[in-house]
């Protein structure tokens, strides 16, 4: 038979071949995918640990933050030698184991990838930096010290207690001038209650066992104050009596969004406001006349029309023209304080003042008439007022023949003073620049001419954890230790009320590299640095000397009976206060003020713009702040609390004033003063007043670490210093702007509008606050609504009953 | 079923039927006939008996721990032979069940050379087992772990350190262990760990199998390491682990209702 015919007879035809085949496959594959996977059978052991993944103890260092400039203490969780977690300090009177957001950053702050890793130099303004080794650095600042005979300047951030006596000591020695700068800094405020209430430190303001707070633009709540308050705020809102807060400033800071009423004033005519109050007191006759003639004494009248420079009378209609408030909200503002006056139950009243109100040329008088109030309602020294902080322990300390100060206060230059100071460096005057903590280029308005300026000195050299665009023109850079590595002291400003010392310790080891053989950032402690440059008495001391030194001296003093820490000897109280973070005694308080005034020269102040024109009100971000730890992802990533906007700038303008102009969001605006102009994207907002915009200050640095080189716009820029305040400081608030919508967009980054809002738990009402509405109004309307939803029409029949007199 | 079972007793049915055409036809069968009955009769014996063995070991497999043949070993020889014993045992190493020490699974006795019966190190199990209060997995830890105490402890002459030491130690030789797993759950079952090492430590009395050194702390909790062996056995007192309990779904759901937790289809399969 031919293999023809064989193919023939075979019943088996191509396609069903095929078909076979497949279904074989088929098959196979099936049964392969039922099957268990090998590597099921297989539990593996990774070769290296992973992160965290460490069985053992955890401790708990207290030591200082790096971010606050209230001297907050905070407590960091170590695991071997690593830092992992920050939390506040639960023993330290100004955190009670609270923190910022910003306070966590610090972390990244100890562990940043873009951190300096050794000193870096170049011999030529327009060399490269090259890496030296610490004894070159070292020897290099020696000889700048010596070899300059021209002018000198130290610029730091403002500094209190024995950091400030160390700058002291070493500009006296070396012959430099202390600069201090610090952005958007509440110097105002500062300065005005000091004289107000004639203490060396900014008083503690007892917010929780206030009754009724009216608070002059002051973010107690967002961008500034110790955490402390924000606690304490809680309280306030939560004890049997409720607290009522009145916030009154021309931007909703997230104090005006927790406010109760929020009056949303013109800028610069605030102060018309608390002369209407003070007015109003004076005629109810509700007020102690021991406390109007006090208050009286102190601004130095007889008639509080003697301190009106307006021409606007006192009374609430007047004063609702003239500031840009309904008037019915200002008569219940009286109402609501001549209340409090009349009741029985020593209520309390707190008059606050600061944040937005220091931002106007008339700053320091508006200040001081609004701290000047609590003499009229009897708030100064008592329980819910203004509790005056006593003199620390000493003022200065004697180690080995030197004095060193101990400054309870920042003390800060004035822009004058800083204008001065840019002119000698033009000129080329200066020799050495020595800059630590501060991003003088991006601070200050007038950067090209800074820049300039800075390039004229014939030696610069910077002091930081990160290069920035300050410190990438010095010529010789020094990697700075971050706080948990380094000893530390502050003496904290506002202190509670009592003698209270911040204390820091290196809590975590030096990170290396990971064979072991060298360290990733060589730095060393600046204050160390210039303690090591010293020939005085402090020469051969280190800062843990001193910190040593000055628990001693608490220790022999008669202060340290009753305090905090009990020990047998001195070295166990030093051990005492590193365990706790500090030292305070309750029992050393103010026993009152000490020649206090209230100096108030204009009370009113037009801060113009014109009719096409807005009020600029640049703010501080709550969690970034002046920018600074912008260089850690975690503050990049936070969003702000009002906007939910993360990683970038933004302008702040009244929704349907953008409409008007045609402006939707995330429209890039072109915004122009007379000083310069940024582009920034639109953020549509009904609370911005339709005459004002806001924009938060901190970014667009140039070169600030991978995380935000090129971020965002730098409103310094637009800032006009042609209107400096009565001590010669930039009025932040005192810019008028123009608005170009350019053809640009951006979608800014935020988290609003992503999710509902929804009860904390079932059964609970989401609280809501509507147009023209108090929160303590919203509460009560939500919570009908709430029993409404629940209880239905049998809520609404009991409802219907008692309306009925049933 | 019904064909199943055919398919089962076919040789005995054949068998069978051959018995019957001897006794019918006996005259006439021929001898080959004769000789193939009593073969197929002791055939379908030997056939019977192993497919007897065969459903009694699917049979124990469904209800509980198959038997350790056809590679279904419920104790798997490991990269490492890993002493449970020494590490997480509590006072002298003595095997409960023969009353001596343990032996090793290289087959020496755990005494010193002195002739005393080693002691465990009592290492609590979250020690290597960190994640088992809080994650699924209770997790195996890292070799680094490992090396950071046989870095320097136990002989360099010792063949299951050496091993363990090129696994962790030596760049040149660093790789991870790939232990054989010993209790899996199937794809379809989701177990987690956590909420059950909580309920017990909080309802000691709930904990079954109790391990030796059993005790209870003074607020009426016992420590993580004391849940363990309701579903492990007594891991400590393993030379090699072992899959000590069936884990079949009718001892979670005997356990489940017990103990009043749910018992709904989703509790474990979602």
């Amino acid at each position: 038979m031919s293999s023809l015919d064989n193919t023939k007879n075979n019943n088996v035809s191509r396609r069903k071949f095929m078909g076979l085949l497949g279904g074989t496959a088929l098959e196979a594959f099936i049964f392969e995918a039922c099957g268990v996977p090998e590597q099921e059978y297989i539990i593996q052991s990774p070769v290296d640990m992973p992160e965290d993944y460490v069985k053992g103890e955890d401790n708990w260092y207290a030591t200082t933050s790096d971010t606050s400039e209230h001297g907050e203490s905070v407590i960091v969780r170590i695991m071997q030698g690593r830092a992992k977690k920050i939390e506040g300090n639960p023993d330290f009177p100004n955190t009670l184991g609270k923190h910022k957001a910003v306070t966590e950053t610090e972390i990244q702050t100890l562990y940043h990838p873009d951190r300096i890793s050794g000193p870096l130099y170049r011999k030529t303004s327009s060399g490269n930096h090259r890496p030296i080794s610490w004894k070159e650095a070292e020897s290099i600042l020696k000889e700048s010290l010596l070899l300059s005979k021209g002018n000198k300047s130290i610029i730091t951030k403002p500094l209190r207690g024995m950091n400030k006596g160390i700058i002291d000591q070493f500009s006296n020695e070396k012959g430099l001038k202390h600069l201090t700068l610090s952005s958007l800094h509440d110097y105002s405020m500062y300065e005005s209650s000091k004289e107000v209430f004639g203490t060396k430190s900014l008083p503690y303001f007892d917010i929780k066992n206030s009754d009724l707070i009216i608070s002059f633009g002051l973010d107690f709540l967002g961008a500034w104050g110790p955490v402390e308050y924000e606690n304490q705020f809680g309280k306030f809102r939560s004890k049997d009596h409720r607290g009522y807060m009145v916030q009154i400033e021309p931007r909703m800071s997230l104090t005006a969004a927790a406010a109760d009423t929020w009056l949303c004033s013109d800028p610069g005519r605030e102060g018309l406001i608390a002369l209407m109050i003070a007015d109003q007191i004076i005629k109810s006759s509700k007020g102690n006349s021991a406390n109007i003639n006090k208050f009286k004494e102190l601004a130095g009248i007889s008639d509080i029309s003697e301190l009106n420079n307006s021409s606007s009378s006192l009374d609430p209609k007047s004063v609702g023209s003239a500031t840009g408030i309904d008037y019915h909200k200002l008569e219940k503002l009286i109402e609501k304080i001549i209340t409090h006056l009349e009741s029985n139950d020593q209520s309390k009243i707190l008059f606050l003042s600061g944040g937005a109100t220091s931002g106007y040329p008339n700053s320091k008088s508006i200040n001081s008439l609004v701290f000047g109030l609590n003499y009229l309602t009897g708030s100064v020294n008592s329980k819910g007022g203004i509790i005056l902080n006593p003199d620390n322990v000493f003022d200065d300390i004697e180690i080995n023949g030197e004095n060193l100060s101990l400054p309870t206060s920042s003390s800060w230059d004035s822009l004058d003073y800083w204008k001065e100071e840019i002119e000698n460096w033009r000129s080329g005057n200066q020799d050495l620049i020595i800059v630590r903590g501060v991003d003088l280029v991006n601070e200050i308005p007038g950067k090209s001419a800074i820049i300039e300026a800075f390039n004229n000195s014939k030696m610069s050299i910077g002091f930081g954890t990160v290069v920035n665009d300050t410190l990438e023109r010095c010529d010789l850079i020094l990697p700075d230790n971050t706080t948990m590595q380094s000893w530390g002291s502050d003496i904290p400003e506002p202190r509670t009320g009592y003698q209270l010392f911040a204390f820091g310790q290196p809590v975590a080891s030096d990170p290396y590299t990971r064979d072991g053989s060298k360290k990733l950032f060589d730095s060393k402690s600046f204050f160390n640095v210039l303690l090591s440059q010293m020939e005085n008495g402090l020469s051969g001391l280190t800062y843990m000397d001193l910190c040593k030194e000055i628990a001693n001296k608490i220790y022999k003093s008669s202060s340290y009976n009753n305090s905090s820490i009990v020990a047998s000897n001195a070295d166990d109280f030093f051990k005492g206060i590193m365990t706790r973070g500090g030292w305070w005694n309750i029992n050393k308080k103010s026993s009152g003020p000490n020649n206090p005034k209230i100096n108030i020269t204009n009370v009113v102040s037009d801060v113009k713009r014109s009719n096409n024109s807005f009020h600029l009100i640049p703010f501080k971000s709550h969690v970034f702040g002046d920018g600074n730890s912008l260089a850690n992802p975690w503050a990049q990533g936070s969003p702000d609390p009002l906007t939910s906007i993360t990683w970038d700038s933004w302008i702040e303008i009244n929704s349907k004033t953008a409409e008007g102009l045609k402006i939707k969001a995330g429209d890039i605006l072109k915004v122009t003063s007379n000083s310069g102009s940024v582009e920034l994207p639109a953020y549509l907002h009904p609370a911005v007043p339709s005459n004002s915009v806001s924009i938060p200050i901190g970014l667009g640095k140039q070169n600030f670490t991978r995380y935000a080189s090129g971020r965002g716009s730098n409103i310094v820029e637009l800032i006009d210093t042609s209107k400096l305040n009565e001590d010669g400081n930039i009025s932040w608030n005192a810019t008028s702007v123009s608005i170009e919508k350019t053809k640009n967009k951006k979608k800014v980054s935020k988290f609003e509008g992503t999710v509902p809002a929804i009860a904390v738990e079932p059964g609970v009402p989401i609280l809501t606050v509507g147009p023209n509405e108090s929160a303590e109004e919203g509460f009560h309307r939500a919570h009908e609504e709430h029993l409404d939803h629940t209880f239905g029409d049998h809520w609404k029949d009991k409802k219907h009953d008692e309306e009925k007199g049933h | 079923m019904k064909i199943l079972l055919d398919i089962l007793y076919a040789p005995l049915y054949l068998a069978a039927a051959i018995v019957e055409i001897i006794k019918e036809k006996d005259k006439t069968t021929p001898t080959w006939l004769k000789l193939l009955a009593p073969v197929l009769a002791v055939g379908g014996l030997g056939i019977f008996a192993v497919l007897s063995f065969v459903q009694a070991f699917v049979m124990t497999a469904w209800l509980g721990n198959p038997y350790p043949v056809f590679g279904f070993d419920q104790s798997p020889d490991q990269p490492i032979s890993f002493p449970h014993t020494i590490h997480a045992g509590i006072g002298p190493l003595i095997d409960p069940d023969t009353g001596s020490p343990y032996i090793s699974t290289s087959g020496e006795s755990r005494v010193n050379d002195d002739g005393t019966t080693m002691e465990g190190l009592g290492m609590d199990c979250t020690y290597c087992h960190k994640q088992v209060s809080e994650e699924a997995w209770a997790g195996v830890p890292p070799v680094e772990l490992c090396i950071s105490c046989h870095k320097v402890i136990g002989e360099q002459s010792n063949d299951q350190l050496k091993t363990l030491r090129n696994y962790g130690l030596y760049e040149e030789t660093k790789s991870p262990i790939n232990w054989e797993r010993v209790h899996r759950m199937p794809d379809h079952v989701r177990f987690v760990h956590a909420p059950h090492i909580w309920y017990l430590t909080e309802n000691p009395e709930a904990i079954q199998n109790k391990p030796v050194g059993f005790e209870t702390l003074p607020d009426g909790t016992v420590a993580i390491s004391q849940v363990c062996s309701t579903c492990h056995g007594d891991v400590a007192g393993m030379e090699q682990v072992r899959q000590d309990q069936p884990l079949k779904m009718g001892q979670c759901v005997a356990c489940h209702r017990a103990n009043e937790a749910s018992v709904g289809c989703e509790t474990c399969h979602h």
